[in-house]
């Protein structure tokens, strides 16, 4: 005896969404039903297919260089949390008015710790998204980057790779400052390194003790 | 809000909207078959998704949240090119992208025709067959991301699969697409 199978159900049940009871009758009609095992194997197929058609999408080609816009606004949002605003941004756009809302400087410590490039660079987009969106907003911003550990090679002359960058940087603000951390500079120095660091590099004694001073003084931190 | 405690949302959502956005970017791309649109709307959302997530009530609900904000983008973008038209029915020669991107040139064979099969449906169809068969959504969530009854869902999902099977079978017995009417 045959059992009525609609499509419905059949497509319910390779999506897994049938219950035990209606899989089981699904089941049964299946074992019997040449046909309709038949139907089964063509649907999962078809979603074998979709699955495969798409595990290997296109590289988003972005023209220009924003990698990142969500990333400044997320920063934009936190300058307004660390002001009480809590989350009002509607978009980039938004972001600068809140940053232009207020009226004393903005101040923000970003603390680069590893080394490797992908960090290194989300450092620097992060730092001149915010110096853009308050330049923008035609609002005064303070941005300091502290780097220690492996997060000092973006600021050692013989290593960094965004050196060109990050003097460009500083030349288009001059509210832009890099800090590094003397004990790392110490510690490499006992191994025999000789750090030289980028123009225009201060030299704190620790980076704990820059941030540590800086949130005193009620900056915003953020952790790259 | 104390700054800490803010901190602590931010680079909450920051790491999860970073794993969100593979899966965001390939639903996109299968919905618009085009590569740089399709990053265009997940970056959309996800400002979009910043901007509400104090909405946001159940964070285990947070994949279904951010897909639903993406078909919100896609269709809005839609709507601004297509003002008088039903967005559900919308099919292949409305999409923004070239008939046959660059992007599928050096994908297999298969992978070009499904891609193709796919952007001929329309839309309502393809959002539900590509939520359910990409994402693994149950019937329920897409119904809730995209805001239509369960029955809709299903009916949807049974239609787009019979035209995309057609549609790959027609391929396969070597019959030229463009002629199919």
């Amino acid at each position: 005896m045959k059992t009525e199978i609609s499509d419905a159900e059949l497509n319910a049940f390779v999506d897994g969404e049938l219950d035990s009871a209606d899989r089981e009758r699904v089941l049964a009609a299946v074992a019997v039903d040449g046909e309709l095992a038949q139907r089964v194997c063509a649907l999962r197929l078809l979603k074998e297919q979709l699955r495969h058609a798409y595990a290997e999408p296109p590289a988003a080609s972005r023209r220009g260089v924003a990698p990142r816009p969500w990333r400044a606004l997320a920063m934009a949002l936190m300058l307004a949390g660390a002001a009480g605003a809590g989350w009002i941004a509607r978009d980039q756009s938004a972001a600068t008015e809140i940053l232009a809302s207020r009226g004393d400087a903005a101040h923000v410590i970003l603390h680069l710790a590893a080394g490797d490039a992908e960090r290194a660079r989300n450092a620097l987009d992060d730092a001149e998204g915010l110096l853009r969106a308050a330049n923008d907003a035609g609002r005064p911003i303070a941005v300091e980057l502290v780097a220690n550990r492996g997060g000092l090679d973006l600021l050692r002359v013989d290593l960094s790779p965004h050196a060109a960058r990050i003097a460009a940087l500083r030349r288009a603000h001059p509210n832009f400052e890099l800090v590094a951390c003397g004990q790392t500079i110490e510690r490499l120095r006992e191994k025999g390194i000789e750090v030289r660091l980028l123009p225009g590099t201060r030299v704190a004694s620790s980076a704990l003790d820059q941030i540590v001073t800086r949130m005193n003084q009620g900056w915003s931190y953020l952790r790259i | 809000m104390t700054l800490l405690s803010f901190l602590f949302h931010s680079r909450q959502w920051r790491t999860a909207l970073e794993g969100a956005r593979p899966g965001l970017y390939r639903v996109a791309y299968s919905w618009c078959r085009d590569a740089a649109l399709a990053d265009d709307l997940v970056q959309e959302a996800t400002a979009k998704a910043l901007e509400r997530g104090d909405q946001l009530r159940d964070p285990a609900r947070l994949k279904s949240w951010l897909f639903a904000i993406l078909s919100r983008c896609w269709h809005d973008y839609l709507r601004a090119r297509h003002p008088h038209e039903d967005i559900d029915e919308l099919a292949e020669e409305y999409l923004a992208g070239p008939d046959s991107p660059a992007d599928d040139v050096e994908r297999s064979q298969t992978v070009a025709r499904v891609r193709a099969a796919v952007a001929r449906l329309p839309v309502g169809q393809r959002q539900v067959l590509t939520l359910v068969d990409l994402e693994e959504f149950g019937y329920a969530e897409v119904g809730a991301i995209l805001d239509i009854p369960i029955g809709t869902v299903m009916s949807r999902l049974h239609r787009a699969r019979r035209a995309l099977r057609d549609d790959l079978l027609r391929a396969e017995a070597q019959v030229p697409l463009r002629r199919v009417k």
